[in-house]
């Protein structure tokens, strides 16, 4: 189990999360609310050590997440799948696969099971991925995390700028995952489809843990979408 | 006279791409500016003079500095790493700053040790290639062979290694890396022990060419920035081209008219490059 307790961080002076503890379960999907700025994506850069925490733990099961140095946390398997997808550019596609494979020494099979999800890579190998489009450097992003074969792995964002049958072929991943018995931290802006996907969804409002739901809770009383991420209904 | 000048030029550009790759290494992976790179070259030199006279002999000495003088430069250069520039967080500024200093208080440790006498060095063979109109020293040809041999050992190393993946990884998004298992502070410990180690390993291949002293790792410090600038800061393919350019054209002017000439007219062509094209030949452009 993933577990954070009571973490806090801050950028210079600033307070960007306060107090904020969760926890994600193995083959849990556990989707993470909020308007911009509200703190997602730094939440997510503690839990892999980008950003330094002033207190609180966070924890792996019984490793002490909080207590490694950020290299090390991908090894213990948490795999990230940054905003705005942060590919290696000047990197073939398969170079950047690789970057995932030798994470945790994993086999070539690895790779192939990534790529069978996204048979369009396998034509590219070759190819420098800052040249692929918009929808392929998505894919390759979340094949690079997959080749971590994580154990938990935490998506910013990972429909931003997609179109609609990706955004679906990513979803299906994402449930694939949970079927596999890997735990998900979603931070998303396409609410309907996190709502399909997730377990749990948990709103973040400046930096603080505001509320706990249910999607199931949510269709009943929508009013936290409202408050908390400014829709009127959960539907995109 | 032509081909003269064309060989001489070409030595010198083998040569100075081996400087001129490991300050570009530093620069493109760290995105430090290591002021202190020439004085690395000018260690293996005066390194290589240590071993050529501890062991006596011109060949065993220079094999013995081969193997000795990067490594022990290399490891100057970790120590460095580790106990100044990481202290200032790799800020831009402040290293500059930090590898001034480190440039001083090598080069006045080398004047208290080697002292200030320029020092030769004898070469490990002595042979003449005999062209039809002239005879050439075959102990260039070998300087020039052997830093073919060892750029292409750092282009495979770079393109081919799991270790030059994490240093291209690191140069690219540092902090993504790390998200990848990469420990980014020993890679830039690698990259400037690796940068450092090539410098020495030119200084050491020199020295049978000039004498070894402790102010000669100023000229090809600047060279090398003049290459790296022209080149592209970070772009090893450039680098290279660049110092071939510049190697080249230096031996050329230099035969057929004055070495500071052909220094004025490098210096010129940078300025001309940075108005024109300020990120260098094959360099990104600053946004």
């Amino acid at each position: 189990m993933l577990t954070i307790d009571r973490i806090s961080s801050s950028y210079a002076q600033v307070k960007v999360l306060s107090d904020i503890s969760l926890k994600v379960e193995e083959g849990e999907v556990l989707g993470l609310l909020g308007r911009n700025g509200a703190g997602k994506s730094t939440l997510l850069k503690s839990i892999m050590g980008l950003v330094q925490i002033d207190s609180g733990t966070i924890m792996l099961d019984d490793i002490t997440l909080s207590d490694q140095h950020a290299h090390e946390i991908p090894k213990c398997g948490i795999g990230y799948i940054p905003q705005g997808r942060r590919l290696f550019p000047e990197l073939m596609v398969e170079e950047n696969l690789k970057m995932g494979l030798f994470a945790r020494n994993n086999s070539e099979e690895v790779l192939d099971w990534a790529l069978s999800l996204f048979p369009v890579l396998k034509s590219r190998l070759k190819q420098k991925s800052g040249t692929l489009s918009g929808g392929e450097q998505q894919m390759l992003a979340t094949a690079r995390a997959l080749c971590l074969q994580p154990r938990y792995i935490l998506m910013d964002e990972p429909s931003e700028g997609l179109m609609p049958k990706l955004i679906e072929t990513i979803f299906d991943i994402v449930e694939k995952l949970k079927s596999d018995k890997v735990g998900v931290l979603l931070v998303e802006q396409k609410i309907e489809g996190t709502l399909r996907i997730s377990d749990r969804i948990v709103f973040l409002e400046n930096g603080i843990l505001k509320e706990e739901s249910t999607p199931q809770q949510l269709s009943e009383n929508p009013e936290p979408l409202s408050m908390y991420v400014g829709v009127k209904s959960h539907t995109n | 006279m032509v081909f003269l000048a064309l060989l001489d030029g070409t030595v010198t550009a083998f040569v100075l791409a081996l400087i001129a790759l490991g300050l570009s290494l530093v620069f493109g992976v760290m995105r430090i500016v290591n002021v202190a790179h020439g004085e690395f070259f000018m260690l293996g030199a005066v390194l290589s003079w240590f071993a050529y006279h501890w062991t006596g002999d011109a060949l065993w000495g220079f094999i013995l500095a081969l193997l000795v003088a990067p490594v022990i430069v290399g490891v100057i250069a970790v120590l460095s790493e580790r106990y100044i520039l990481r202290k200032v967080h790799y800020n831009p500024e402040s290293t500059i700053v930090a590898t001034i200093g480190i440039l001083y208080v090598i080069q006045q440790l080398t004047l208290m040790l080697f002292g200030p006498e320029a020092r030769p060095v004898e070469a490990p063979i002595y042979f003449r290639v005999v062209f039809p109109w002239f005879g050439y020293s075959g102990y260039k040809l070998l300087v020039a062979a052997m830093s073919g041999l060892c750029l292409c050992g750092v282009w495979i190393l770079m393109k081919r290694s799991k270790l030059g993946l994490y240093m291209r990884a690191t140069q690219q998004d540092h902090e993504i890396a790390t998200t990848f298992g990469v420990p980014t502070k020993k890679i830039y410990a690698s990259v400037f022990a690796l940068g450092g180690g090539l410098a020495a390993l030119a200084g050491v291949l020199v020295v049978p060419i000039r004498q070894a002293d402790h102010l000669m790792g100023l000229e090809p410090l600047l060279l090398s920035f003049i290459v790296v600038i022209i080149g592209g800061l970070g772009s090893l393919r450039g680098t290279i081209i660049a110092a071939f350019l510049i190697g080249i054209s230096d031996g050329i002017i230099s035969v057929f008219y004055e070495p500071t000439l052909a220094k004025m007219l490098a210096t010129l062509f940078v300025v001309m490059i940075l108005i024109i094209k300020p990120g260098g030949l094959f360099g990104e452009s600053p946004q």
